[in-house]
C-alpha cells in the first residue's frame, strides 16, 4: 500500500495501520453478520434468523444490486407483506431534484427507480436499519442510493422509510418490486452496529 | 469476536500545500472502500475537487443533488466529484465528503460510488457514480480541478476497507 502526494513535502505525517492488529484482538462497532452473492438469477434474497444478532443496536446492508429488469429495489421485514410501509424519496435525476411519498405500501422501497440492468449498470445503496430489535417502537430505514438505467438516465436518492410494527425484525426479504431477478453479479451484506 | 468489518487503511494530514494526494497499491483485500475527506483548499479557478480511480481521466458518469439553503437542484457530470464548493482562500471553509466505492476488487462489474459532502458554508451535496470499467481499484487520487489551487495545511484524507 503506498501513499503519496502529487506535492511530496506536502506530507509530513500519514500513517499506515496494519489489518492483522485490527482483526486481532481490536474491539469493533461495525462487524459483518453475512454477505450473500448472487450466482444465479433470482427474485429476492433474505437474511434470516436475525433474533440470533440482537446484541447489535442496528443493522446496515451494504449492496450493489444488478437487474434483470428495469425495477425498483423494495425490502419487507418478517415476511410481512400487508400494507404497513410508508416511504420518502429525495431525488436526483440529473435535470432536477424533487421527492415523493408513498404511503400504505406492501413493502419499503429502499431506491428512487430507473434500475439498470446488465453488469455495466450496477446499483448500489446503503441501507441502515435502526433500532430493529425493539419491541416497543415502529421501524424505520435511512437509504442512500444510486441507480443507473443507461449511461444518460441515473439517479441518486436519499430514502426514508418506516414499517409499522413494534415486533422485533427477525428476518428480511430484499426483491424487485415488479417481480424480476437480481442478476448474476449482485451482492448483498449485512452489518450488525453495536 | 468477530472481526472488525471496517478497517483503517491509510490515513494523510497535510502540512503543507498540495495539489493532491493518491493512494496507491490498495489491498485488495476488502469488498468496498470508504474515503473521508476534511479538506481546506485555496483554489479560486475551480470550484470543486476530484477523484480519479486507477489514474482514469475518463469513463465516469455522475448524478448529484445539491441543497443550497433555498433550493435544490440537480445535474450530471462526467467527472468524479467529491464536492462543490465556493473557492476557499483560508482555513475558514472546511469541506467533508465520504465516498463509498463498492465491489472495487470486482472484475464482472462496472464500479460505482456514492458520496456525500458538505461544508461550513457551502452546499450539502449527495452524488452517485458509475466508473465504467470493470477493472480491479488499485489507486485513487485527489486533486482540485482547474489551474491552480493547493489543499491547505490540516487536510486530511483517510482510506479504510470494508469487509463482506
Amino acid at each position: 500500500m503506498g501513499v503519496y502526494s502529487l506535492s511530496k513535502s506536502g506530507i509530513n505525517n500519514w500513517s499506515k495501520f496494519s489489518n492483522v492488529a485490527a482483526s486481532n484482538g481490536q474491539t469493533s462497532n461495525f462487524e459483518l453478520i453475512a454477505t450473500q452473492l448472487v450466482t444465479s438469477p433470482v427474485t429476492s434474497v433474505s437474511f434470516t434468523n436475525l433474533q440470533n444478532y440482537s446484541q447489535y443496536k442496528h443493522l446496515q446492508i451494504r449492496c450493489v444490486a444488478i437487474g434483470a429488469t428495469d425495477d425498483v429495489l423494495k425490502l419487507t421485514f418478517n415476511g410481512d407483506t400487508l400494507s404497513n410501509y410508508s416511504s420518502h424519496t429525495l431525488l436526483g435525476e440529473g435535470v432536477a431534484a424533487r421527492s415523493q411519498s408513498f404511503t400504505s405500501q406492501t413493502a419499503a422501497q429502499l431506491q428512487g427507480g430507473w434500475y439498470g440492468t446488465g453488469n455495466i449498470y450496477p446499483s448500489p445503496f446503503i441501507a441502515d436499519i435502526l433500532d430493529p430489535f425493539s419491541t416497543t417502537k415502529n421501524k424505520t430505514i435511512r437509504s442512500f442510493c444510486g441507480t443507473f438505467q443507461t449511461s444518460s438516465i441515473m439517479q441518486v436518492a436519499l430514502v426514508s422509510a418506516a414499517w409499522y410494527s413494534q415486533s422485533a425484525v427477525t428476518s428480511i426479504q430484499i426483491k424487485m418490486n415488479a417481480g424480476g431477478n437480481f442478476a448474476v453479479g449482485s451482492r448483498f451484506s449485512l452489518y450488525g452496529v453495536k | 469476536m468477530a472481526a472488525p468489518a471496517m478497517q483503517a487503511i491509510a490515513n494523510i494530514t497535510l502540512s503543507a500545500n498540495s495539489g493532491g494526494i493518491s493512494f496507491t497499491n490498495i489491498p485488495q483485500t476488502y469488498r468496498d472502500l470508504i474515503v473521508v475527506v476534511s479538506v481546506m483548499h485555496n483554489s479560486t479557478n475551480d470550484k470543486q475537487s476530484h477523484l480519479r480511480m486507477n489514474a482514469d481521466s475518463g469513463n465516469i458518469t455522475l448524478v448529484y443533488m445539491d441543497g443550497s439553503g433555498s433550493s435544490a437542484v440537480s445535474g450530471t457530470a462526467t467527472t468524479a466529484s467529491l464536492y462543490y464548493a465556493a473557492p476557499g482562500t483560508s482555513t475558514a471553509t472546511v469541506i467533508s465528503s465520504t465516498t463509498h466505492i463498492f465491489d472495487y476488487t470486482q472484475t464482472d462489474k462496472h464500479k460505482t460510488a456514492l458520496v456525500r459532502a458538505g461544508s461550513s458554508n457551502n452546499p450539502v451535496s449527495a452524488y452517485a457514480y458509475r466508473y465504467a470499467s470493470t477493472n480491479a481499484i488499485s489507486s485513487l487520487q485527489f486533486y482540485i480541478a482547474g489551474t491552480s489551487g493547493d489543499y491547505l495545511p490540516g487536510s486530511t484524507f483517510t482510506l479504510y476497507g470494508v469487509l463482506a
